[in-house]
């Protein structure tokens, strides 16, 4: 829906990925009521769906964790796991977990002494000889090859320093048989040693991973968060962002039902809905401005106006089809800013303006035909009865066409195979027929339409029937 | 709560050196010892028989471990028994084959960081010793630590027993810590036999079984050491026995038919397990259960009220017990209306959990509002539990689904 803006200040709502919005980043983020709760030291896990900020989360967590002015600061490691190569279950798959963790822990370290060289002169002999190990074992390294697991922008200085403990003869700490227990013990000490006050470790970005396999990945995850060890290590902070795919195995592994793992939900209520976009709005126009000063609804007109359904107010539109989603609401909130822009950023829209921008950037209709469900925008459509929903779901199955009064009653409403003949005992008198049409069309309207009275979705096309648009 | 510098200032300013409630995991907890509560039914836990002691997750089991871990180097006198702590995710993995050479693998490397963890706290046990025991016990450090050599150097580069401990379970703490010149006697005379430690071929020459043994007969026949405690805990950290005490039992199930044979050579085996397992241990093995004495850790309301009070206690060093002492005047009896709120089966940690929101409802304020717990503070702190609770434990299939509202934030 969101073309790539020739406006500058249109830059803010193009994308609508965290991933590209670092430059205003912390002009837009506005922290859930929990964040307090998951910027400490405990383990948490945090459920949403596509487009509730979780991304956004996850990089101020990032953020949070190295300049959040604490005491002592934890180091922060972001990982990203890797689909297992093969079926693995249970102990397998979190041993193939831990050491690609042990790996990003033991990259990071590498890099952050890259940028800060001096602290391998303040280490003990043993000190720098256990770092060494850590390093060499979890990155798989040496000192010709190693130096390829870090980042190649470090000037060449900070090389040397890698290449230093890369190849730095050590006898290893860690057999096949170390337990997870001792190399996460070891870690923690390590961090210790380099004035960390633990780790934090972030992960996010676990989408992809449902297109492989989404058995495989739940599974994988849940012998994670059972292998209660992991999460009873002093200075070592799970901070894991879901998809809410994840929520039904993750809350019945051990890990949360023991409250190693805290659990939330990124959800939003509207009055934060509202800041995220006004903080957005701010963001692109460079001057703070409420959803009422881009558009407030006229009041409710007399009872003698054709239409009696009020004009929604474009925060109760952004509700309407945004749902309870950020994305959503920043997606169809673009149109009108436009339009403002348009119109030269000095007043607010007009009933007309906001109509027009309604119509022509409505949110589309998507109808789940596998799981029966109707999306408008981000918002899941319910509500409707059997025969509303029938009625719909033909609708959408012929949308590239015009559907007759006739078909929608015979065989979305009744349900019959086909249109019967005159002759047919099934036939109904054709007022009749669109009588029921047109009160189950209404009723469409009044579920669908921000304003039924000027529809976008279902039209009614003279002389021929109803044409479904605006659909997906 | 984040640690941020406005919350410790609010902690410290409502009278707290620590916060009474942040740690949930027992293993973490290195002031446990200041305020156990309940422990005095369970002596089986230090005495000469083989027992088990059956708790649900998150009701003590961890708690009462340590404790009997750390009695028994406090009390008994010259009596004393080795305690090995075998902690199955710390020592061993899983696994459903060679079961028991797995297990006796684990305990020789759990027997070994014992050793060096209480010579670290008793130097004596060394220094006192002939040269040919000091030889003795370098030498078994040497073959069951691969890892001997950069432990001890560690223990050298601290001179602390306490630091050095938290390294394996942040809750090993043990008190009056010789001082650091004792302990660095002790490094000298580890480190001058080290080099006499065995190497591996001759390790490999031995049995499990053969080293095992040598390893009770150097503790309790040179030692001197009236028997081996073997605390055996964690067997549902895996994720193949996380809700599956089938599989937890049957995986230590070589260890309790062993149990009878060991108890009759001074070796007693002390599990704390999951009480999902009692009844299956019974049906497996009840010719093997039937040698062991056996406690269920069941938890009161009110020794649920005796818990965070102490806690509050500790954490005040005596100033005050009670959280109503942080509140207005028609804040009363914080700590019952708390435990009120917990479903059966009681459970401490879910107490500490209903703890720790109600210092968060406080500390939210902190730097910006006033810090007397209101009543509304409770409430909240409960509304959030009850939620909390309903998310994680959610009823049966086809009655409705609980919604985990987000916390309520104080205004």
């Amino acid at each position: 829906m969101s073309e790539q803006s020739l406006s500058p200040k249109l830059q803010v709502f193009d994308r609508l990925q965290a991933e590209y919005e670092t430059a205003w980043q912390d002009q837009v983020f506005v922290p859930p009521s929990f964040m307090d709760f998951v910027t400490g030291m405990r383990s948490c896990v945090v459920f949403g769906a596509s487009g509730m900020g979780k991304t956004i989360l996850a990089q101020q967590l990032v953020r949070y964790g190295t300049a959040n002015g604490t005491l002592r600061q934890p180091l922060v490691v972001t990982w990203r796991p890797s689909p297992p190569q093969q079926t693995m279950a249970g102990s397998t798959a979190m041993r193939f977990y831990i050491r690609q963790i042990c790996n990003r822990c033991a990259t990071t370290l590498l890099e952050w002494i890259a940028t800060n060289p001096s602290v391998l002169g303040s280490l003990s002999e043993l000190n720098l000889h256990a770092f060494a190990s850590f390093a060499q074992t979890f990155t798989g390294a040496n000192s010709q090859f190693g130096l390829g697991v870090v980042r190649p922008s470090n000037p060449p200085q900070d090389i040397s320093v890698i290449s230093k403990i890369l190849s730095l003869p050590v006898t290893s700490l860690y057999t096949p048989d170390s337990t997870e227990d001792f190399i996460l013990n070891q870690l923690t000490l390590l961090l210790d040693v380099f004035g960390w006050q633990g780790l934090w470790l972030v992960m996010d970005r676990l989408e992809p991973w449902f297109d492989t396999d989404p058995s495989l990945i739940t599974e994988n995850f849940q012998s994670i968060f059972s292998a209660l060890d992991l999460f009873e290590h002093e200075g070592f902070s799970w901070k894991i962002i879901a998809p809410d795919n994840l929520l039904p195995s993750l809350m019945a592994s051990g890990g949360v039902r023991r409250r190693r793992v805290q659990p939330f939900i990124l959800q939003w209520q509207t009055e934060e809905l509202i800041l995220i976009a006004e903080r957005r709005l701010a963001c692109a126009l460079g001057k703070s401005l409420t959803l009422q000063d881009l558009y407030a609804s006229p009041r409710r007109r007399a009872s003698k106006s054709k239409s009696n359904i009020e004009v929604a107010n474009l925060a109760d539109y952004l509700k309407q089809f945004g749902g309870n989603s950020p994305r959503a609401w920043l997606d169809l909130l673009r149109p009108f800013v436009k339009k403002y822009l348009d119109v030269g950023a000095a007043r607010r829209l007009t009933k007309k303006e906001f109509d027009a921008v309604r119509r022509q950037a409505a949110p589309s209709l998507f109808y789940d035909l596998d799981n029966d469900q109707v999306y408008v925008g981000d918002r899941l459509l319910d509500g409707l009865t059997k025969s509303q929903r029938n009625i719909l779901r033909y609708l959408y199955e012929h949308r590239q066409r015009t559907c007759t009064k006739s078909e929608l009653f015979y065989i979305a409403h009744m349900e019959y195979d086909k249109e019967p003949r005159l002759e047919d005992p099934k036939w109904e008198l054709r007022r009749n027929v669109e009588n029921a049409i047109d009160n189950q069309i209404l009723r469409l309207r009044q579920a669908i339409e921000p304003d039924p009275g000027d529809p976008v979705y279902i039209l009614t096309v003279r002389q021929k029937g109803i044409w479904l648009r605006n659909t997906v | 709560m984040a640690i941020t510098k406005e919350s410790s200032n609010a902690l410290r300013e409502l009278g707290f050196s620590f916060d009474p409630f942040a740690i949930l995991e027992a293993s973490k907890d290195p002031r446990l010892a200041d305020y156990i509560v309940g422990h005095e039914s369970f002596a089986i836990a230090w005495q000469q028989v083989p027992s088990l002691v059956f708790a649900r997750a998150g009701g003590g089991k961890t708690t009462m471990r340590l404790y009997a871990l750390q009695t028994n180097w406090i009390g008994s006198g010259g009596n004393r028994s080795f305690p090995i702590s075998y902690v199955l995710p710390r020592y061993t993995r899983y696994a459903s084959t060679n079961v028991l050479q797995g297990h006796l693998k684990g305990l020789l490397r759990a027997g070994a960081t014992d050793l060096l963890v209480a010579a670290s706290y008793h130097p004596e046990l060394v220094l006192n010793a002939l040269p040919s025991l000091q030889q003795e016990i370098v030498t078994f450090l040497g073959q069951e630590l691969t890892e001997f050599t950069y432990h001890l150097g560690r223990l050298g580069a601290t001179l602390s027993p306490v630091k050095f401990s938290q390294q394996f379970e942040r809750a090993y703490v043990l008190p009056n810590p010789p001082p650091a010149e004792r302990v660095a006697a002790l490094c000298k005379v580890l480190n001058e036999w080290k080099h006499m430690a065995k190497g591996n071929q001759e390790i490999h020459s031995e049995s499990l079984q053969a080293r095992f043994e040598s390893m009770v007969e150097l503790l309790c026949k040179r030692l001197g050491f009236v028997s081996v405690f073997i605390y055996l805990d964690g067997v549902d950290s895996f994720p193949e026995t996380d809700r599956n005490p089938l599989a937890a039992v049957e995986w230590i199930r070589p260890l309790l038919e062993i149990a009878p044979y060991w108890a009759a050579r001074g070796i007693y085996l002390k599990g704390f397990l999951p009480a999902e397992t009692e009844q299956i241990a019974l049906d497996l093995v009840p010719h093997a259960l039937a040698q062991f004495r056996r406690k269920q850790i069941e938890w009161t309301r009110t020794l649920l009220v005796q818990l965070l009070q102490s806690r509050v206690d500790a954490a005040t060093e005596g100033k005050f017990y009670e959280l109503a002492a942080l509140g207005a005047p028609n804040v009363r009896n914080v700590e019952q209306t708390l435990v009120r709120e917990l479903a059966e089966p009681l459970l401490p940690r879910e107490a500490l959990r209903l703890g720790q929101l109600v210092l968060e409802q406080l500390e939210a304020r902190a730097g910006v509002g006033n810090l007397v717990l209101e009543l509304a503070d409770v409430e909240r702190a409960c509304a959030r539990y009850r939620d909390e609770y309903a998310f994680i434990h959610p009823p049966a299939p086809g009655l409705a689904q609980p919604h985990l509202a987000t916390p309520l934030v104080p205004a």
